[in-house]
């Protein structure tokens, strides 16, 4: 029994597939610099441009759309806390002619308009990131990404390896959890995820069985000769023709224009200030 | 060994006495590729002994079977042999651990030293996978050891072929079933080509073909490497000629060790300790009672050996056929219609049609990764269909936000493959008394008692996974559900212990339920079910009352499925 999970590598073949993991990677640093640097107005175009791209990945739009149901959910207090914090805090941050009403069930709700702006600003920001990061994680192998670590970008194999172990570990405590999950509905368990006993039932059995697992891991992993020689083998080399050569120069590029247009709109000078 | 031969001990060696010692080096024999010396091991300074006064040495090409009780410290002897114990799990190990006729406590010696001689695949096979793909999996240590390319590539083609992996070779390993996993753990230590060979339950998980296929290969891996083999198994019928000797485990001490012909005769031990006693063997010995001056290794040997004693073989009243089952005209407490079960674009279950009337029990049988666990949750009502149509007790399931809603008055008891999983407390007396609040303290501290448990506060995931698995049975069972669906119940458990939870499954039977068990024991199966359903590729390709699937109707081979024991006994006496 098992399910294809959404935040694990998706086999395919697509033209993301296809781009080598280091392009990726240069192309995944570049959004997230661009993400956090350019003006918010930019961070919308940079969600639809991750849309137009989504379907060169190959991923099944139920699994494009499924990260969404944990992503609104996670914004939500993002932007509501931000109105009401700043709203609190209007004397020392300046913003006491920045209040606005809201009235809900007959009740005037007080706000910060800067404080839910800033939420919102959030919320595209970490859109933008999570989106590319799920992109990259659905589309690259984390053999090869480890192999282009170790051999392209110098790293020591054994710290290529913990990302590795990483990024597979995501999808092993997801099918964990999901298997919980069968458990507590067949044996009638009601609770609600984001609850007390919510996190006692499902998150702290998962934990404690994804750590043993993580020991067990590693056991293998030592007796299996891990860390024996200080330089380790790759049955294959890693060749890339021209095509990926000049793919890798683009995205370069374009990551140098996304780094050169949040470094001019001045965000970075502002952050650096404060 | 290591550059550096220190003679200072490691932190976990401890001295022994001077007699000890001196019988720790004369154990040693030529030849011998892994030995102990009188070995005690506990995990840590002043807690439990955990293994006592072990002498054993493994020779090269040597075959050995150990056998023990759940609990009796097979594993932790194989963790010992394989170099984990103590320097990644730990303990304080006294006596003396020969490598190559190294005493690797008085020698330093790092677990390189042992992984590059000796492979191990350990009882789980699900938490020693390390790789996403199976091809991944099998080179990992190749490429640890830092063998040519081409000769990594060549040995991991070589078991993938051999272990019948090649249309599953790119799989992501997490999307496999356990058994299939436990074959790539099996041929990630196939392809090492190990000096030693060290297997903690490797048929467990194992369809009967996957077991036919893979034991040979392991044996014939052995041979043709001049390896030395060590493996546990609770059920070795099928496989038992393929040793060389046996060693006998029990609460830490070795109570047996020689060829196997020897040790297997003294049933009387074999009984005594708990442990699976193959059906020929047992068969002989009833019949040959004295007698039987060595174990046969097989059913043909048991009949010739029988034969050559004079006496007429005979079916003594334990080896009688199983009382038929009577055709049931009781109503369909499940049925299911037009029922497919998709995860993404990958289809598991096609299209099932098919009804379970009430007091049936159901083997659901088939190959490793056929759907069988996936069509047990999706009864119980923990996956939602992607097509048609599942009734229980005439109320239809209904899902609603991707769970199952309304399953009326029927409850449902479902032992998970994993018992883990299911747990919900933080004291083995509170899984027990999940559903039944009126249990007393005393009715607890029996039950728990009757499953070999004795601490009522004890943390289930304390528990040995054995225990774990009577756990999670005994717990589902006290409910009395109206459906008790059971993933691989037996898996891993010794003779007393399979006996217990089949008592209590036979218990729950008579009481009135219907009971589902996913199983590749092909005894119960042909003891306890009333009927055999058997899945290959997410399609029921065979659906019949016991008498029939057994009678001939149904070819066991072509479906991978083994002839079960008592059933060969049959039907080789009829020849007879």
């Amino acid at each position: 029994m098992s399910r294809d999970l959404v935040l694990g590598y998706q086999d395919g073949h697509s033209p993301l597939h296809r781009i080598d993991p280091l392009t990726k990677l240069i192309a995944l640093a570049g959004v997230i610099v661009f993400a956090i640097g350019a003006p918010v107005d930019y961070n919308f175009w940079m969600l639809l441009g991750l849309f137009a791209i989504a379907p060169f990945s190959g991923v099944d739009l139920r699994t494009f759309l499924r990260p969404w149901s944990v992503l609104i959910p996670l914004w939500v207090p993002f932007i509501l806390l931000p109105p009401v914090l700043f709203h609190l805090q209007r004397g020392m941050l300046g913003l006491a002619n920045d209040t606005a009403h809201l009235s809900l069930l007959g009740q005037d709700f007080a706000y910060s308009r800067y404080g839910l702006n800033y939420g919102f600003k959030i919320a595209a920001r970490g859109s933008v990131i999570g989106i590319a990061s799920l992109l990259v994680l659905w589309t690259t192998h984390p053999r090869d990404l480890v192999q282009s670590m170790v051999q392209e970008l110098r790293a020591p194999y054994k710290y290529a390896w913990a990302v590795f172990l990483a990024l597979i570990y995501v999808p092993i405590v997801q099918h964990e959890s999901q298997t919980r999950r069968y458990a507590l509905d067949i044996r009638g368990v009601r609770y609600r995820r984001m609850s007390l006993r919510g996190l006692r039932l499902l998150a702290i059995p998962v934990i404690f069985r994804s750590l043993r697992r993580g020991f067990s891991t590693a056991l293998s992993m030592e007796a299996r000769g891990f860390g024996v020689s200080p330089r380790r083998v790759f049955r294959h080399d890693l060749h890339y023709p021209l095509h990926v050569g000049l793919i890798r120069l683009a995205v370069v590029a374009a990551a140098i224009l996304l780094l050169g247009i949040a470094i001019a709109s001045g965000r970075f000078a502002v952050m650096a200030q404060s | 060994m290591s550059a550096a031969l220190a003679l200072a001990p490691p932190v976990s060696a401890a001295a022994k006495t001077p007699e000890q010692g001196e019988r720790g080096k004369a154990a040693r024999a030529d030849g011998e590729r892994l030995g102990l010396g009188a070995v005690d091991f506990a995990f840590a300074e002043g807690e439990k002994t955990i293994l006592r006064d072990l002498d054993l040495s493994i020779g090269a090409g040597e075959r050995i079977l150990l056998l023990g009780p759940s609990g009796g410290g097979k594993s932790t002897l194989l963790m010992l042999l394989a170099g984990l114990i103590p320097r990644i799990i730990g303990g304080v190990v006294r006596g003396m651990v020969r490598l190559d006729g190294i005493d690797t406590n008085r020698v330093e010696t790092s677990l390189a030293d042992f992984s590059a001689k000796v492979a191990i695949v350990m009882q789980d096979p699900e938490s020693q996978i390390t790789c996403l793909t199976v091809e991944d999996e099998i080179a990992f240590a190749l490429e640890n050891f830092g063998l040519p390319q081409s000769e990594i590539m060549a040995r991991t083609d070589e078991a993938i072929a051999r272990c019948g992996m090649a249309e599953m070779r790119d799989a992501l390993v997490y999307t496999l079933s356990g058994g299939q996993k436990q074959r790539v753990a099996i041929a990630c230590a196939l392809a090492r080509r190990p000096e030693v060979l060290i297997l903690d339950e490797p048929l467990s998980n194992l369809d009967p073909v996957g077991s036919a296929l893979v034991m040979p290969l392991i044996a014939e891996t052995a041979r043709r490497e001049g390896s030395a083999l060590v493996m546990t198994a609770h059920d070795f019928a099928g496989f038992a000629d393929l040793f060389t000797r046996v060693v006998i485990i029990a609460e830490g001490r070795i109570l047996a060790d020689g060829p196997i012909r020897e040790v297997l005769r003294d049933v009387a031990l074999l009984r005594e300790q708990g442990l699976e006693i193959p059906l020929f063997l047992r068969w002989a010995e009833a019949m040959l009672g004295t007698a039987m001056t060595e174990a046969p290794l097989s059913l043909d040997e048991a009949i010739a050996m029988v034969h050559r004693a004079g006496i007429s073989p005979t079916l003594p009243p334990e080896f009688l056929p199983p009382p038929p089952t009577a055709p049931s005209d009781a109503p369909a407490l499940i049925e299911v219609a037009g029922l497919g079960v998709s995860f993404g674009r990958r289809e598991v279950l096609h299209k099932l049609d098919f009804r379970i009337r009430r007091h049936e029990i159901v083997a659901l049988v088939g190959f490793n990764g056929s759907g069988k666990s996936t069509l047990a949750l999706t009864l119980a009502g923990a996956i939602v269909p992607s097509s048609g149509h599942i009734t229980v007790a005439g109320v239809p399931y209904r899902y609603r936000r991707g769970r199952q809603v309304g399953r009326g008055e029927t409850p449902i008891g479902y032992v998970f493959q994993y018992p883990e999983h299911q747990f919900l407390h933080e004291s083995v007396a509170a899984e027990l008394r999940h559903g039944r609040p009126d249990l007393a303290d005393a009715a607890i501290t029996r039950l728990l008692g009757e499953i070999g448990i004795d601490d009522p506060a004890c943390h289930p995931y304390e528990l040995s996974g054995g225990e774990k698995r009577r756990l999670g049975v005994r717990a589902t069972v006290l409910l009395s559900p109206s459906l008790l669906i059971l993933d691989e119940p037996t898996y891993g458990q010794d003779e007393r212990n399979r006996v217990l939870i089949e008592q209590d499954m036979l218990a729950l039977h008579r009481a009135g339920t219907t009971i589902v068990v996913i199983t590749h024991d092909m005894d119960l199966i042909y003891r306890m079910a009333t009927r055999v359903m058997v899945l290959r590729e997410g399609k029921i390709v065979a659906d019949a009352p016991r008498e029939v699937f057994f009678g001939g109707a149904v070819d066991l081979a072509t479906l991978g499925l083994a002839e079960p024991p008592l059933r060969a006994l049959h039907r080789a006496l009829r020849k007879v």
